[in-house]
């Protein structure tokens, strides 16, 4: 009976409960916009691009306690987070109108902008990061949405993009609805969120640091509730180095630029960058530890690079020799890349731009791709988080991967005249063209 | 007496040992066309040495941007082309007998050496800036629109005419007049109507220079990074590619035709507080003025006609003189002028750089094709 009840109510209410959500209509945003479609999700992935607030269910303007008088039935959730939160604790509460509007047909999704209207030095700090390129947190939404790869692919693969690089589009990221706490963004635990995975795995490296050691065995019982200065904590965590006083311009000491390209270490600008991490190591360390760190830190790069490139000439001979298979040529470009259309090319290394052509290519190809942008950036994240174990895991990896290229490449020189294929990952037809009708 | 001194006296030019004397013994206050450091004078091995070092400071640039080899030492980095600049600036400087011309490299030197090395290599700071450089630029971001540097350039051109730059602080003039001095022909300038034309081939770079200005402006993405990219090289690969070619085509080939921040510093020269000024009391029609300006400007014949006299226009006279005869004064000189002006007539010249405003700044009174 309670059952035939609950259902009675569900199926009576269904449009009410129904989220109006997304404009069926809606385009996509950014260079590409007019070459996909946004999912329903993705208006909280870009809330200020893509939110469309529901206007069939209530009407009216609405003041902080009526909302609440409704919402702590409907969303019982939000509102306890809420009332735990700084903004329902002090004397003046921030109420949902503060931040949503009080015009229930017009409601918004808060984006930076909301929040920097009460906290202006952390949005300016954000805004400033996008001074320093990329790779960035203000800037990430436009880098995923902008690139080819992300309007080209099918839409499955490239649902859970967004979820990421939403970083620069809303500050619950990091910092989780409804009770946007400061404390919970200082744990790496925010961080890893993103920052994990084969391109990234921060929280590997930093797990096994003497200082994610630390964290790992005594954190809980930290004080998280002091901000982000020296003394405060007895071991650093991800935002404690890369973000210190809490300063929400994250790249002003990012050297290396995630590993994926060489970089000169000695630059003007990188010296300058390198003199603010030893300012940051100097809390706890003397200055010649850091100094010796940086120095690890570029030989192990040094030599990874060395070997990198020479992988990276031995796929260019093969190019220039015609072996790879299936070729340039042979298999389809990007729909919405005219250029390799015209001159159809296997782009090989940084600055040919493999890092955004890494699917349907040749199989040493990818090989390539996974030494150079997993196992790679792997060893480096290792090294540079203090991780030299991890370091010399990857390393390790690296080698295995190096030899299984050098063999593959071997084998591709030994077939004379009948080239084995190998097996395509996809050719141009149906496939291709229902993701260029359909993302 | 002083074998040079000798040598002017009677007119001969020195020959076998006596000349090699002179390379080795300056001459103070030798006329301009009598000494001996004269561009197209110097053996074999001189230009070598000098073709050398021009590509040593090519390949620290290489090594700080590219290479990254040896871990970036002094040696082999962004600085070592004003460390060569200042070797073979102190040489210059030495050799040369010229008393305004030493004046120029002197200040040219110290300018280089103090400004673009000594600063930012002792204390390496990033510049405040404007825009979205997608890197932070250290300084001196001179050649980055947006930066303070830039901008103060730009400032300092309007108020003070562009010498602040062109010809006294530019470390692109700075490498052609001390490296690049010994492999310059005597005088390789091209001096057509049609070489004075080519001026124009600058617009394209400073359109896409404009580009960049833009660029700037917008927060990162492929498009503005990519553009910006393109740039950098569109700049950087012709300066460094067309110093090759400066014995055939003359000294400051770049400056002429390509520079699109000399595109600038140009219009800027047409709306600023200063202006370059014929004093035709003073002239003695000689055309020495329009024979050794680096920028193949008619200064001579422009000048002639700024005053709407009735000069007879040489046969030599590429173009714009007897093309324009009523040249309006503001428009002279073209936004070519680097006013750097070689020395051609001794201190009493006609050529000035001169206030435009009638408002009496700091420096007017010495300005100057100054003093020369």
């Amino acid at each position: 009976m309670r059952i035939a009840g609950t259902l009675l109510v569900v199926a009576l209410l269904w449009p009410w409960l129904a989220w109006a959500g997304l404009d069926p209509d809606a385009k996509g945003v950014g260079e590409n916009a007019d070459l996909w479609r946004p999912d329903p999700m993705h208006e909280y992935w870009d809330p200020g691009n893509l939110h469309r607030p529901e206007t069939e269910r209530v009407k009216g303007l609405f003041q902080g306690e009526a909302c609440l008088e409704c919402h702590r039935v409907v969303t019982p959730g939000i509102v306890k987070e809420w009332r735990t939160s700084r903004h329902a604790l002090t004397k003046e509460p921030v109420l949902c109108p503060a931040c949503h509007g009080e015009d229930h047909q017009k409601l918004s999704f808060p984006g930076p902008q909301t929040c920097g209207n009460c906290h202006p030095k952390r949005l300016a700090q954000m805004e400033e990061e996008k001074h320093y390129g990329f790779p960035s947190h203000a800037l990430a939404m436009e880098r995923a949405v902008d690139s080819k790869h992300f309007a080209d692919k099918p839409k499955a693969e490239v649902a859970a993009c967004l979820q990421c690089h939403s970083v620069a589009s809303k500050c619950d990221s990091c910092h989780t609805r409804h009770r946007f706490d400061a404390a919970e963004a200082r744990r790496p635990e925010a961080c890893i969120t993103c920052h994990s995975g084969p391109p990234h795995p921060d929280d590997e490296a930093f797990f096994a640091s003497a200082h994610g050691q630390l964290y790992r065995q005594e954190g809980k019982r930290w004080d998280w509730s002091k901000p982000l200065a020296k003394g405060n904590y007895p071991a650093p965590t991800c935002a404690y180095c890369h973000m210190k006083d809490g300063n929400h311009q994250v790249a002003d000491k990012a050297v290396w630029k995630f590993g994926i390209r060489e970089i000169n270490p000695q630059s003007a600008e990188n010296l300058i960058k390198r003199k603010r991490w030893q300012v940051t190591c100097a809390d706890c360390h003397p200055p010649e530890v850091g100094m010796e760190f940086f120095k690890k830190l570029d030989a192990e790069r040094t030599q990874s690079w060395r070997q990198l490139y020479a992988v990276e000439r031995l796929l260019k001979n093969l190019r220039s020799d015609g072996l790879l298979s299936p070729s340039a040529k042979e298999r389809p470009p990007y729909p919405i890349d005219w250029l390799a259309k015209l001159f159809p090319k296997e782009r090989i290394g940084f600055y040919e731009g493999q890092a955004s052509a890494f699917y349907n290519v040749s199989a040493i190809e990818r090989d390539y791709f996974e030494l150079w942008y997993f196992f790679n950036l792997g060893a480096y994240k290792g090294m540079a988080h203090g991780a030299k174990e991890l370091s010399e895991q990857f390393h390790e990896r690296m080698g295995v991967q190096v030899e299984a290229i050098r063999n593959e490449a071997e084998r591709l020189r030994g077939q004379t005249g009948a080239k084995k294929d190998l097996k395509p990952l996809w050719m141009e037809g149906d496939y291709t063209k229902f993701n260029l009708d359909y993302n | 007496m002083n074998h040079a001194i000798a040598d002017h006296a009677t007119g001969s030019v020195p020959t076998g040992r006596a000349r090699a004397r002179h390379r080795l013994i300056p001459v103070r206050l030798m006329p301009a066309n009598r000494q001996r450091s004269q561009a197209g004078h110097y053996a074999w091995w001189v230009r070598a040495l000098a073709m050398f070092a021009y590509g040593w400071a090519f390949l620290g640039w290489l090594n700080d941007a590219w290479l990254f080899q040896f871990g970036n030492p002094l040696w082999l980095n962004r600085y070592t082309e004003p460390v060569i600049i200042l070797a073979f600036g102190l040489w210059r400087i030495r050799a040369e007998k010229n008393p305004y011309t030493r004046k120029r490299l002197l200040i040219l030197v110290t300018n280089v050496t103090v400004l673009w090395w000594l600063i930012p290599w002792a204390w390496p700071f990033i510049e405040p800036h404007m825009g979205y450089l997608a890197g932070l630029p250290a300084f001196p971001s001179l050649h980055t629109p947006g930066t303070v540097t830039f901008l103060l350039v730009l400032g300092g051109v309007f108020l003070f005419g562009r010498r602040v730059i062109c010809g006294w602080n530019c470390p692109c003039v700075g490498i052609r007049e001390t490296v690049c001095f010994a492999f310059r022909h005597a005088d390789p300038v091209p001096r057509s109507d049609r070489a004075w034309r080519l001026r124009h081939i600058k617009w394209i770079g400073f359109a896409l220079y404009l580009g960049a200005i833009w660029a700037v402006t917008r927060p990162a993405n492929n498009i503005t990074t990519g553009y910006l990219g393109f740039f950098a090289m569109i700049v950087v690969l012709p300066y460094f590619a067309i110093m090759l070619l400066s014995p055939w085509i003359g000294n400051r080939d770049y400056c002429r035709f390509l520079c699109p921040y000399g595109a600038t510093f140009g219009l800027l020269n047409k709306v600023g507080m200063f202006r370059i000024d014929y004093d035709a009391k003073k002239c003695i029609q000689c055309g020495k003025c329009a024979k050794v300006c680096d920028m193949n400007i008619p200064v001579w014949q422009m000048g002639l006609a700024n005053q709407g006299r009735a000069g007879s226009i040489p046969p030599n006279a590429w173009g714009v003189a007897a093309a324009s005869p009523n040249v309006p004064a503001t428009a002279w000189p073209s936004t070519t002028c680097a006013t750097c002006c070689n020395p051609a007539c001794g201190r009493t010249g006609p050529i000035r750089n001169v206030a435009r405003t009638g408002i009496k700044l700091p420096c007017a009174g010495v300005s100057p094709a100054i003093s020369f």
